[in-house]
């Protein structure tokens, strides 16, 4: 955001400029220093040390929560105990069963990572959720299916856990050839891409409108009657936009994990 | 005859946006008599689910296609 | 709530029907992908791309949709056979 405006500073409505509309441009940061290791670069930008942030404070957070190991909690032991029971009770209760005690671990990493690298979007200062760059998302889904494959052929044995999606019950044995290559697409290649684009899609759209209707109350800014209604209504639109948005991070969140259970409660448990 | 009016960019983007209202709505609608059913006789919970679920692949059919179509039928 | 979850309401239920909810989205982007992908192919090679790829998409579309049904009518008499045979 900051490439935008520096570039349109002084751009108001009546200024000539046209509007500066953010484009996808604002989603690659300056990086503030570049290593050269081996012949490849790593770049540490703002992403990086965002990354590092999130993954130190959840890290302490959690670590301090569970110290006290109190019968009757303090106040962190409480809210650590509240989010352990929120995955514990609502994802992976509700959708694996009650062998989903030991993935609750797993999956509240998961939820409380993407919750906080979305969350970073808002908070003043960072603004940039970490989920907007397509690797995170990516690298989060790889993740998920290695371990749902990985658990669904342990289970059930490899052959079985590809036949059983593949040849469901109920079919005349013709059309076995016309589904068994969609359900297998649907098994590797659907459930991962799907499930990384949704909150890819979800949290670069949000930070694109944000964006776009804070610049437009910046660029409206200009002393005229359109200008200040325009800029107020904008800056309106901008608080209303960023309740909303913090909202869908928390739903993306939840619906990332969420997803992971049922993907893992369907390689443990057999299609019949 | 002199050109009045005309489009240009991504119209494609256009038709997508437009062709994501109606299931949009039917997915609302079919989603809350589910809910709304459900709450009636929870007991019919099973033939509700089933008939939720179908009707809400058929109207999502309908959104992707939307998203499809200028694949198709542009250059 | 108990600690070990037994009282939990029908978990096999709801696990079913998110499964089979969000399958139903991964059911249809998949048959577009698969069918549409390849009348886009056979459209390449026979000439009148765009023909061959809306007739490979609304394939696609009637396969998912009829995976979608078959996977709910399974789904459906398993947990109704789970139910029954659990109250007897």
């Amino acid at each position: 955001m900051s490439a935008v405006i520096v570039s349109s500073e002084g751009c108001h409505l009546n200024s000539g400029c046209g509007f500066p509309a953010p484009s996808a441009d604002i989603f690659f940061l300056e990086p503030y220093a570049t290593l050269h290791i081996a012949g490849m670069d790593f770049v540490i930008g703002k992403t990086t040390i965002l990354v590092a942030l999130v993954a130190l404070v959840i890290s302490v957070f959690f670590l301090a929560a569970a110290r006290p190991q109190r019968m009757v909690p303090g106040k962190l032991q409480s809210i650590g105990e509240q989010g352990y029971l929120f995955i514990r009770d609502q994802i992976a209760r509700e959708v694996i069963g009650k062998d989903g005690d030991r993935f609750v671990p797993f999956l509240g990493a998961l939820f409380f990572f993407v919750w906080l690298s979305n969350l970073m979007g808002v908070i003043p200062g960072a603004q940039f959720p970490i989920m907007s760059s397509l690797a995170f998302p990516v690298a989060l889904t790889l993740v998920v299916y290695a371990t749902y494959l990985y658990l669904g052929m342990k289970h059930q044995g490899p052959i079985k856990f590809f036949s059983a999606a593949m040849f469901p019950a109920g079919v005349p044995k013709a059309m076995y050839i016309l589904l068994a290559p969609l359900e297998l697409l649907q098994l590797v290649v659907t459930r991962p891409v799907t499930q990384a684009i949704r909150l890819f899609a979800n949290m670069f759209a949000g930070h694109l409108l944000i964006t776009t209707f804070t610049v437009g109350a910046y660029y409206l800014l200009s002393p005229s009657i359109i200008g200040a209604l325009g800029s107020a209504t904008s800056f309106g639109v901008t608080v209303v936009l960023t309740g909303f948005e913090m909202f869908i991070q928390f739903l993306q969140a939840f619906i990332f994990t969420l997803l992971t259970a049922v993907y893992i409660g369907g390689s443990l448990h057999a299609e019949h | 005859m002199s050109l009045l009016a005309e489009l240009t960019g991504s119209i494609g983007s256009i038709g997508y946006g437009l062709a994501a209202i109606g299931p949009g709505v039917g997915i609302g609608i079919i989603f809350g008599n589910g809910v709304q059913a459900i709450a009636r006789q929870p007991e019919a919970y099973g033939v509700i689910r089933q008939n939720m679920i179908l009707g809400f692949a058929l109207t999502e059919a309908l959104a992707l296609i939307g998203f499809v179509v200028p694949f198709v039928f542009g250059k | 709530m108990k600690a070990d979850g037994t009282d939990l309401p029908n978990s096999d239920d709801t696990r079913a029907t998110a499964d089979m909810a969000w399958r139903s989205v991964s059911n249809l982007t998949a048959g577009m992908l698969l069918y549409g992908g390849l009348g886009w192919l056979i459209g390449r090679k026979v000439g009148h791309q765009s023909a061959f790829m809306a007739t490979g998409l609304v394939l696609g579309i009637v396969l998912a949709l009829y995976l979608t049904y078959v996977r709910v009518s399974n789904m459906d008499r398993d947990l109704t056979n789970d139910r029954r045979n659990e109250q007897q």
